[in-house]
């Protein structure tokens, strides 16, 4: 009879033999697949209208505003994990801005320039297509973040506000990714102009969680091989994980400085351009979804905005999962979308 | 091919085959991701009691923190060099201090069970890392040798390109900033323009269209 190691080691090398074959076979997945049409360039930031489908529209268009750090192709990963097509099944006519790849010549473009000029653009550009007043504006992350701080600094420009794993009290006690910036010496984060590496910070991501994401998440294939659409699923992550923008040196220096090390978003004390971003002048809606399994923006840094934010225009809501899944799941999409689209359609 | 036939000789013959194909390049990452932990949670599988245990959660090899510098010539870089090791050597401290936690709580989830499955004592091995990691990586030394450690890696290479800038006559830093500056600003201005040009006239097609 087979040990409890030797029956681990035959199903191992089952299982990888069965995936060289099935990878053999494979052609590359692709992601971001839902139709949609380019309405405004500039520089390498493209703004996307996806085609509506054939139903009854919804009047306020939703601008959906990702990361700097990885692709917003994630909010479209596959058709049964994408929270772009969920909102085209419920009418919505839906935006996205891809910021694109910076390269060298970007390295000056800061947040002021992102907040206040890229987006703002990329919100009077989606205004004059959809013939509104307001948008709905969806951010997410990172992208949150920006959201926040343009509703606060634009109020009349956005008619309800949505934020998912968003960070706002970047010094919570046990968030690891706040322990990195908090570590680099503020005189050397301000003379460095170069943009910062996407391979570094998928590192920096993947420290995180140093033994779960890089042993134990290659250690079974059999956990792949006996379901097609796992594996799939899994491929399309990767390649997803694997594309990863430069981040633009300014602006990440001034994110980690003002953000990580500073918590200026929390304390109401960040300046952009000549103003002063404060989360109490949010005079919109705010639905903020947070992830109960977070280990990148822990569930307390997202909550955090509830003390800024009008009680009787703040809610809040959970989503069972991690950073990612949070609005990938099949689970967590059908809350997420449930409770997204019958807050919208409250007057 | 029948599963029973596989033994590991053929298997990564196999495999190499496939690493020299015209397979997919983010394919190739992920077989020799499998393959490196296959074996690596083999060898942990085969010997969880023995001697060297903590060298299965070594922080310094996962995070690809463990290769030293060659030497320059210059000076400045030489100091920067020893700075880089000290600071290495410091932070491969705090990875070493990972690990033997890690044991500890590994050999104490053992010692609570009897006869572990080999799942078992790989979900051991995975709490015991990421909790030893979630204690150290907080501590005052670990943020204290993690700020030493990319602060040296950064001045390292600021002098480098320096020097590198310098030996080749290549324009200086000061030179392109300048001029990735005004590329920025000449990129924004215009962008705000046409904005503004795109505002008008969307705003004069709308009056001239009530009018008619």
């Amino acid at each position: 009879m087979l040990s409890s190691a030797q029956q681990y080691a035959a199903n191992w090398k089952e299982s990888f033999s069965m995936l060289m074959r099935q990878l053999e076979q494979q052609t590359e997945p692709h992601i971001a697949n839902t139709k949609k049409e380019l309405i405004y360039r500039e520089n390498k930031l493209r703004l996307f209208r996806y085609q509506p489908l054939n139903i009854q529209q919804v009047k306020t268009p939703i601008l959906l505003c990702y990361a700097l750090i990885n692709r917003p192709d994630i909010v479209d990963l596959q058709d049964d994990r994408s929270l772009v097509l969920r909102l085209l099944e419920k009418g919505h006519p839906v935006y996205l801005i891809d910021w694109g790849y910076p390269d060298s010549t970007d390295c000056f473009t800061s947040l002021d320039d992102y907040i206040n000029g890229l987006l703002h653009r990329c919100i009077q550009r989606t205004k004059r297509d959809a013939a509104c007043e307001q948008v709905d504006l969806l951010g997410i992350c990172q992208g949150g973040v920006f959201s926040l701080c343009y509703a606060a600094l634009h109020p009349k420009q956005i008619r309800k506000l949505i934020t998912i794993v968003t960070p706002v009290d970047c010094h919570y006690p046990g968030s690891r990714l706040s322990l990195w910036p908090q570590s680099v010496d503020e005189e050397m984060l301000s003379e460095t102009t170069t943009n910062i590496p996407g391979q570094q910070l998928s590192s920096l991501f993947n420290a995180l969680k140093p033994f779960q994401l890089s042993h134990e998440k290659y250690r079974q294939p059999s956990n792949l091989v006996y379901n097609k659409k796992k594996l799939l699923t899994f491929l399309r992550m990767e390649k997803w994980l694997n594309d990863t923008p430069d981040l633009a040196g300014l602006a990440a220096r001034e994110f980690f400085h003002y953000f990580y090390q500073h918590n200026c978003l929390q304390n109401n004390s960040l300046q952009l351009g000549k103003q002063t971003v404060s989360l109490t002048k949010i005079k919109c809606p705010v639905l903020n979804f947070y992830a109960s399994k977070d280990h990148i923006v822990p569930p307390a840094s997202t909550q955090a905005l509830r003390q800024h934010i009008d009680k009787y225009l703040y809610q809040e809501k959970a989503l069972h999962g991690g950073h990612i899944g949070a609005f990938t799941s099949k689970e967590t999409q059908h809350i997420l979308i449930n409770t997204l689209t019958d807050w919208l359609n409250q007057s | 091919m029948n599963s029973k036939d596989n033994n590991t000789e053929s298997l990564f013959k196999q495999l190499d085959s496939l690493l020299s194909s015209n397979m997919p390049e983010e394919y190739k990452t992920i077989l020799r991701h499998f393959q490196q932990q296959g074996e690596f949670f083999a060898q942990f599988i085969q010997q969880p009691k023995k001697e060297q245990l903590s060298d299965f959660w070594n922080l310094s090899k996962t995070l690809n923190v463990n290769s030293k510098t060659d030497a320059f010539t210059n000076q400045t870089i030489l100091s920067l060099i020893k700075r880089l090791s000290t600071a290495l050597d410091k932070i491969t401290e705090q990875h070493t201090r990972v690990s033997q936690q890690a044991v500890g709580i590994f050999q104490s989830q053992l010692s609570q069970t009897e006869e572990p499955s080999a799942e078992q004592l790989c979900e051991f091995w995975l709490q015991a890392g990421e909790k030893a990691y979630e204690d150290i990586s907080q501590s005052r030394q670990y943020k204290h040798a993690n700020q030493e450690f990319f602060e040296a890696i950064k001045a390292l290479s600021q002098a480098h390109q320096e020097t590198i800038q310098q030996f080749y006559g290549l324009p200086n830093q000061q030179t392109v900033e300048d001029l990735q500056k005004g590329l920025h600003q000449l990129r924004n201005d215009f962008a705000s323009y046409k904005e503004q040009t795109d505002t008008t006239i969307n705003q004069l097609t709308a009056r001239l269209e009530q009018l008619t």
